[in-house]
């Protein structure tokens, strides 16, 4: 499930440095990762796509006795 | 000849997909992880001749009944290696960034972990850089490692484009 977060524009003209670019990307990096981290956790129990692939993860593992494969 | 019983080696996952490429798995603690390989095409420029094959890999437990912190489990570190693994299959030409999070200064033990899942790599097929960059507001350190296929065509640039990145966030003026 995505959120509807607009991505931060990271400007590439003239007048922005080849330094601020890379520190606003870099700081993007950081966040966007700080971000589907939260949404991870957040639609776990919302996502029927993920729903649906654990079910079948606990189908499997019900019949072989184990979650190792 | 002997039937020798083999030792399960990883956990079961299953390939979700979506817009972040995800996939999951569980633990015999019935803890789930999410690991996601989130497209980051900003990384290198828009422009540049790989931007919609570069990710940002993302691990997170997803749930955890247990209500306790996640055992040392020897079987996640193989797991998270096949799951990367199965991602490079499906798309060989795929860039990968991993970024330590430092929000709660457990960095260093998320490095390390890192490090356990790479040592699981069939490394000669894959090549990493490493680069680590501070942020001196939050005094915080960031490691971070790009993993490309060693047959990538494009190694070179991809090599290039990630030292300039890092170059150009150290070159304060």
């Amino acid at each position: 499930m995505e959120t509807n977060q607009q991505p931060t524009a990271i400007q590439n003209t003239p007048e922005v440095s080849a330094h601020e670019r890379a520190v606003a990307i870099m700081k993007r990096l950081v966040a966007d990762k700080r971000q589907a981290e939260k949404d991870i956790v957040e639609n776990f129990h919302k996502d029927p796509l993920i729903q649906a692939a654990v079910a079948e993860l606990k189908r499997r593992r019900d019949e072989r006795g184990t979650a190792a494969i | 000849m002997t039937n020798v019983e083999q030792q399960p080696s990883k956990y079961d996952f299953i390939f979700v997909g979506g817009a972040r490429n995800s996939y999951t798995f569980i633990t015999d603690l019935l803890i789930t992880y999410e690991i996601q390989f989130k497209p980051t095409p900003y990384l290198f420029g828009e422009e540049f001749v790989l931007a919609n094959e570069i990710v940002e890999l993302v691990i997170k437990v997803a749930d955890n009944p247990t209500g306790r912190r996640p055992p040392l489990d020897s079987l996640i570190a193989p797991t998270v290696a096949a799951i990367i693994n199965d991602f490079y299959q499906k798309s060989s030409l795929t860039i990968t960034i991993f970024i330590c999070d430092t929000a709660d200064r457990k960095h260093e033990a998320r490095w390390r972990k890192f490090n356990r899942w790479y040592d699981h790599f069939a490394a000669t097929d894959y090549v990493r850089i490493d680069d680590a960059f501070r942020d001196p507001k939050e005094e915080l350190l960031y490691h971070c490692a790009l993993i490309a296929k060693r047959a990538n065509p494009y190694l070179r640039e991809v090599g290039l484009a990630f030292l300039d990145l890092m170059a150009d966030f150290r070159a304060d003026k």
